[in-house]
Formats: structure tokens, sequence, C-alpha cells
């Protein structure tokens, strides 16, 4: 145990990892490797169980979380039931709404397998941009080219679901 | 089962308190290791943004930690070095000056035509300027020995503390997070983050601030001819690091250094001095650096820093605000997190439904 911890703390932390996978995921296509590099030394990796929740409803949410491996269950309440609202896996992330504002989550996370999970923070990006306000420009035009998406994507849902 | 949820949050958010107030019982009882850490803590979390932005200019971590520690090295030590002659010669000036206290304060309020026919001996008697004579002598020999104290720790001790933090600090962090389970994590994060900034924001803009008044002061008192003007000008710097009371403070050494060694006219001078570094002090730094950061009622900052006085005297009246700062933080933070952990289980409790439309996003 305290070799473990001793290793931990005194290693160079190895961020190549993250940072190959990063340069895999449109969000970050924009942007140069050694800027891939930087953010990944920002994010945290994390495991989840299997039903694990990542975050609930209403809970004040500080970060946008990337799937690694496995999968998510996006899930509404809708009075004492639960729906789920989106299913996600490798490559996706969610709960990016709270890089830019302070509102609270507007649904819940669940993982339904073994998943890990990339955590960005949205200090981190406040960070980013006050820094290096060209990477963050790039990185906050590709969310909002993200977000724009997925306004499209439930519009079309809801013009679906009248007809 | 909500009522239980709410008595359950209460239980935790009360356990949550005694358990924050236990801690800040150990750190007063153990407050010289405290003191110790926690200067270590402040030291690491000023070089640790520069280094990081060196770091971020493509400069690797070993060779932005060495030009970090050096330049800084350079500044500690050079300063102690051009100042040192200098504070220590002021010193004595000081110390000389003290015994024509009696003589000379008889002499001005003669001259200024105070208490017009009182027998001025009778008044300031040798006993009483003997007290104001110890009194003077016990704040510099207890400021020399709290600095031979500190001597070690600040030498050796907080260097090294503040090194082995620069070099394994986002390890340890990293070490630390990595054993806090996925529920609390995102808050944990969100709380350190929120922290290690108030502690940094406050601290940078309290040592520009007092950089900046002892600056003016010392040159100012250069400029009107004071003897002691380098260790004046610092004691009114480290002064107005005390809210309120601090300013009022610091326009007594040099009061009575100006007219126990010269005349009523330097006196008024280091008055003017210490007013105009007061106004830009009040005007131009506070509203630039700290109105920002220090969002406390006045009333508020008053009790904390007596509160501070008293338990830990001048030491306790400068660390009373930013005590105060992260304690607020933390309770709001354990409130918060208390609050998600209740959502947590009384989601548990909800009855799953079939997926009506679900999208892959």
């Amino acid at each position: 145990m305290a070799s473990s911890l001793y290793a931990e703390i005194f290693r160079e932390p190895s961020r190549q990892e993250i940072r190959d996978f990063l340069l895999g995921i449109p969000l970050f296509s924009g942007l140069k490797r050694s800027e891939v590099s930087h953010l990944a030394r920002l994010m945290y990796k994390r495991t989840f169980k299997e039903g694990e929740i990542i975050f609930v409803e209403k809970d004040i949410g500080s970060a946008m979380y990337i799937i690694m491996n496995g999968k998510v269950s996006i899930l509404k309440q809708a009075g004492k039931k639960v729906k789920p609202v989106a299913h996600l896996s490798n490559g996706s992330f969610f709960g990016e709404m709270a890089l830019l504002t302070d509102a609270q989550r507007s649904a819940t996370a669940r993982a339904e397998a073994k998943t890990e999970l990339l955590v960005f923070f949205k200090k981190d990006l406040e960070h980013v941009l006050e820094e290096d306000p060209a990477m963050g420009l790039k990185l906050m035009r590709k969310l909002a080219e993200v977000l724009a998406q997925r306004l499209q994507h439930a519009i079309t849902q809801l013009e679906g679901s009248g007809k | 089962m909500s009522s239980l949820i709410n008595a359950r949050f209460a239980i935790q958010f009360g356990l949550g308190l005694v358990f924050l107030l236990l801690a800040a019982a150990l750190a007063y009882v153990f407050s010289s290791i405290a003191a110790t850490i926690a200067l270590s803590v402040v030291a690491y979390l000023i070089l640790d943004a520069p280094t990081k932005a060196l770091e971020h200019k493509g400069v690797s971590r070993s060779l932005a930690l060495g030009v970090i520690v050096l330049v800084s090295s350079i500044i500690f030590f050079g300063s102690v070095l051009v100042l040192g002659p200098g504070i220590f010669s002021d010193i004595q000036a000081i110390t000389g000056g003290l015994p024509s206290l009696r003589e000379r304060s008889l002499d001005l309020a003669r001259s200024a035509g105070m208490f017009g026919p009182i027998d001025l001996s009778a008044l300031i008697t040798p006993e009483i300027l003997g007290h104001v004579q110890s009194y003077l002598l016990s704040i510099i020999s207890s400021s020399a020995s709290f600095l031979g104290e500190w001597l070690f720790n600040v030498i050796v001790i907080v260097p090294l503390l503040t090194l082995l933090l620069l070099t394994t600090g986002d390890s340890l962090k990293d070490a630390f997070l990595s054993r806090v389970p996925n529920v609390y994590f995102e808050l944990s994060v969100t709380i350190l983050d929120q922290m290690v900034r108030t502690i940094r924001e406050y601290v940078f803009a309290r040592f520009m601030e007092t950089l900046v008044v002892g600056a003016m002061c010392v040159i100012g008192f250069l400029l009107i001819g004071l003897p002691g003007a380098i260790v004046l000008g610092t004691l009114a710097g480290i002064l107005n690091l005390i809210p309120y009371i601090g300013p009022l403070l610091s326009v007594f050494p040099p009061l009575i250094m100006a007219l126990v060694t010269q005349s009523t006219s330097l006196a008024i001078w280091a008055v003017i001095v210490i007013s105009i570094a007061q106004i830009i002090d009040n005007t131009v730094l506070q509203t630039v650096l700290l109105s920002r950061l220090v969002d406390v009622d006045p009333m508020v900052v008053i009790i904390i820093t007596s509160i501070g006085a008293q338990l830990l005297g001048a030491v306790g009246m400068v660390i009373a605000i930013p005590v105060y700062t992260i304690s607020k933080i933390l309770v709001l933070s354990l409130y918060q997190f208390l609050q998600s952990v209740q959502r947590h289980a009384a989601f548990s409790e909800l009855e799953p439904s079939e997926p009506q439309k679900s999208t892959t996003l």
C-alpha cells in the first residue's frame, strides 16, 4: 500500500494514452498535438462499476465526461420513474453544459458496464481560455458545434414525435 | 422515507461540522507544525503558478522548476544581503533613540504650548516613560526571538517542504484524488480548486499590497530623512496586513521615532507619508486587488479579527480572514455535497421504466 502510494507520487505522470485517445475524438480534431497533450494533462481518468451513478439530475455540475471505454445511460426523472433518454459509448461525451453554465445537471448519468471516463473540469477550460485564448477559442467553437448538432437532433426528434 | 433522509442529512452535516472543528482544534494545538506546513503550502501555491506557465510554454518541468527556484532564491537571499545591513543600523538607531524619549517628549510638548501651566514632569513621569520604553523594547526583543525561533523553519524547513511540494505536488494531488470514491470526486476537485484559488489569490493580493505600501513608506521616510526608514516602512507595510487596526498601529512607530530623534515637523511629515500610502492603498490597491476577493461584511471582519487576535495574537489577526473564507467554502461545500448524496439516495429509490425513445448520441 505504502510502496504503491510512493510509486504513484513519485512517478512521472504518463498521459500518452489519454492524449492518443483524445486525438481520435472529433471534439479535439482542430487542435494541435501539443495542445491535445496539454489538455490530456488537465484531465482525470476514473473507472465506474456497472450500475454506478456518475452524476444525478439537479447536482451542480462542474465537469464534462468523455467515455474511453464502456457504456453510459442518460436518464430523466419523470415523477417516480426513470426514463433512459440516451445510450452513449466509446468516444461520446456528456455533461458538457457544466463547462458553459453554472446550471444544475439536466439528467442523470449511469454506467451500464464497467466504464472508463475522462473528466474535464470547467476550471481547467477557464484556465485554458486565460492562458491560451487561441486554443480556448478552438475548443469553444467545437463545443458550440456539438451543442448546435444536439439541439438540431432534439428539434428533429420533437418534430418526429409531434407527427 | 424523505424525513428519514432529511434526518440522516442533518446528522451527517452536523458530524461534518464537528470534523472540521476538530481539524481546526488540532491545527491550533499543533500551531507551530501547522504554521510551517501552511507557510510551505502558501510558498508552493505562489511558485507553482509561474512553474506551470513556463511548462505550458514548452519548458520541461525540471528546467521550469530549476529556473523558478533559482530566481526566487536570488530574490530572497539578495533582499536579505542588500537590506540586512540597513535594517541592522535602523534597529540600532531606533533602540539608541529610546533613552531620549522622555526629554524629547517634554521638550516638544512644552514648545507646542500643550498643557499650559501644568507641570509636564508630573504628567510624563520617568515611570510612565520607562513603561513605554520597556514596551517598545519588548516588541523588538519578542520580534527578534520570534524570528529566531522561526529562522530555522523559514530558512531550512519551509524551502525544503516547498521544493518537495513543487516536485511532487501534482502527483500528490492525483494520488489523493485517485483514492476519493467516484461519488465524491467531482465535488472534491471543485472544493480543492476553490480553496487553492482563494489562498493563491488572497496571498498574492496581500503580498502585493504589503510590498507596495511598504515600498511607498520606505521611500517616503527616506525622502523626509526619518531615521530607521527601512525598518519603519517595512513595519508599516506588514502592520497594514491587520484589517482596520493595522493602518492605525502603523502610524505610531514612525511618529515616536520622529518625535524622539528630530522635530515635530518630521513627525507631521511621517504622518503625511503614511496617510498618502493609506489613501493610495484604500482607493487604488484594495479596489484593484482585494475587492473581488474579500466579500466579507466589515462587522464580521472586526469580529473574526478579534477572535484571531485572541487565539493566535498578531499572526491570528493576519490569517483570520483567509481562514474564515476557507472555512466558509468548506461548510458550504459540505452542505452541497450532502445534498448531492441525498439526491443519489433518492434516485436509487426510483423505479425504472422501459425506454421509450432513447437516442444514441
